[in-house]
């Protein structure tokens, strides 16, 4: 895949979906970080031009609603932000946040997950 | 004196010794070493469902006994007949077939061919029985409510504790099948990614173990002896999850030769109404820990669950293991968990208390030592 311009933070405390989702923004040419807390997140979010977070919510220490707060209050409004969770009741996290496009439940489809967002990074976004 | 004189007098004219007996609300029966009914009062014949004296008079009374009543009646009425007193409760079944419950007070009595019979006085306590049965069953029945209310608290915790790990198997196998499909993977990543599903298959079968031990009605388990740190180890392992994502430590260190005998889904339950009042009352402290440990102490087992709670004002803790006592908000708590680990623990000849000398928050479970 031709590589895109664009920069991805995974946060999710568990090591192996960090992985997955690395190889599928690999697949999609983008390139990609990964944080095992949110406060590793912040950090990469300082250092690198992101312009895109996929973030589970329930996390040991910081609860991934203060990675929301941090995008909202850092005016780093051009990031696309995604949430990724296993907890079924969390759909609300979306009617409440603005700035989340998207619930992605746990266990989620690779192959579905892949044409979402190789469609999504062909769209006209934000920050360009 | 004349009034004591009008009372005799009174009684006299009014009811024979005889009339007494056939009016008592009571069953009165005598019947001999053999079993074979000799007299009963209209009381007792009505219970047994009989037409009249006559057509029971020398009849068996044992063949009024259920089979599983019958041993221990003939071995009471023996003892009876042999000059002891006492009294037992069986089951009757009448000569047209209803069933009930008695409770009798027996005596040894002289006939008068010199044998010693059995003089009862029998009352019918199907209704106090069944009040009592019903009773049992309501208990178990809230006992069962609240062993599952308290998996509830997690049940969050269980399905984020699962649906990790399904994502991890199903992004991981899909992600072999695109790299094989293309030739693109050699097969020691291929080992190595298949090593890391295996891993995370073996962490949602532990869990689904443990919730299937958990949610099993405990009425059909016997005691068994069963290590302690396993009860702990496989208790903790719905909640470790919850505890993880909400920043407490959770904690246990229990000697692996330490063994209770015990209904092993109860004592999991004593625990984890325990760990979830310990998780509610730490969680938004500063200091948040949660640890258990265990001894021997002469022939008592003890266990203890200490969190980083402050001691409990002795106004609650003289209340708190009172049904529907509780200190939660409306919808929050039953009031039935520490009440009904109280029993749980009587049951098993144990005991639940609130060590109030600790400087934290700590419950003490006893257990006698095992035979």
């Amino acid at each position: 895949m031709k590589p895109l311009n664009i920069n991805v933070l995974i946060v999710d405390d568990e090591k192996f979906i960090g992985e997955i989702w690395e190889e599928i923004f690999d697949i999609l040419g983008c390139r990609v970080f990964v944080a095992e807390s949110i406060d590793k997140g912040i950090s990469i979010l300082t250092q690198h031009n992101i312009q895109l977070v996929i973030t589970d919510l329930r996390m040991p220490e910081a609860n991934g609603s203060l990675l929301l707060d941090y995008l909202t209050d850092s005016c780093k409004r051009d990031i696309d932000i995604f949430v990724c969770s296993g907890f079924s009741d969390e759909n609300k996290v979306i009617l409440e946040r603005s700035n989340v496009i998207r619930m992605i439940a746990k266990p989620f489809s690779v192959v579905a997950e892949l044409d979402y967002f190789r469609n999504f990074l062909s769209m006209p976004r934000k920050g360009f | 004196m004349e009034n004591t004189e009008s009372l005799k007098l009174l009684g006299s004219s009014m009811i024979s010794f005889t009339e007494m007996i056939a009016s008592t609300p009571s069953c009165l029966k005598v019947i001999t070493k053999d079993g074979v009914l000799l007299s009963m009062n209209p009381q007792g014949l009505s219970l047994i469902e009989a037409e009249g004296m006559q057509n029971v008079l020398g009849a068996d009374v044992y063949k009024l006994i259920p089979k599983e009543h019958r041993a221990r009646f003939i071995e009471f009425n023996n003892r009876i007949c042999s000059g002891e007193k006492g009294n037992m409760v069986f089951e009757m079944l009448g000569m047209k077939g209803a069933r009930r419950w008695m409770e009798t007070y027996a005596a040894p009595y002289k006939l008068t061919n010199g044998e010693t019979a059995h003089i009862a006085i029998t009352n019918d306590i199907t209704k106090k029985v069944e009040a009592e049965q019903q009773i049992l069953l309501q208990n178990q029945a809230l006992a069962n409510s609240a062993r599952l209310a308290s998996l509830g608290q997690f049940v969050g915790g269980i399905a984020h504790e699962i649906n990790n790990p399904l994502s991890v198997i199903l992004g991981k196998l899909t992600l072999l099948e695109m790299k094989l499909k293309n030739d693109g993977i050699e097969k020691a990543e291929i080992l190595s990614e298949l090593g890391k599903v295996i891993s995370t298959t073996e962490r949602i079968s532990d869990i689904i173990n443990n919730l299937k031990t958990f949610s099993r009605d405990p009425q059909r388990d016997a005691q068994k002896k069963v290590p302690l740190a396993s009860i702990v180890k496989d208790t903790l392992s719905l909640c470790f999850e919850n505890f993880r994502l909400n920043n407490i430590s959770l904690s246990y260190v229990i000697d692996t030769e330490i063994t209770v005998e015990c209904q092993k889904v109860q004592i999991s339950q004593v625990l984890m109404n325990l760990v979830n009042n310990s998780f509610d009352a730490v969680k938004a402290g500063n200091e948040r820990w949660v640890k258990i440990d265990a001894g021997i102490k002469g022939d008592t087992i003890t266990m203890m669950v200490t969190d980083s709670g402050k001691r409990i004002s002795e106004n609650i803790s003289e209340q708190m293991l009172t049904p529907f006592f509780t200190t939660k908000e409306v919808g929050e708590g039953t009031g039935l968990g520490l009440s009904i680990s109280s029993q749980i623990m009587s049951s098993h000849g144990g005991r639940l208390y609130y060590n109030k000398e600790n400087q934290h928050t700590q419950f003490v479970l006893e257990f006698p030592l095992p035979s």
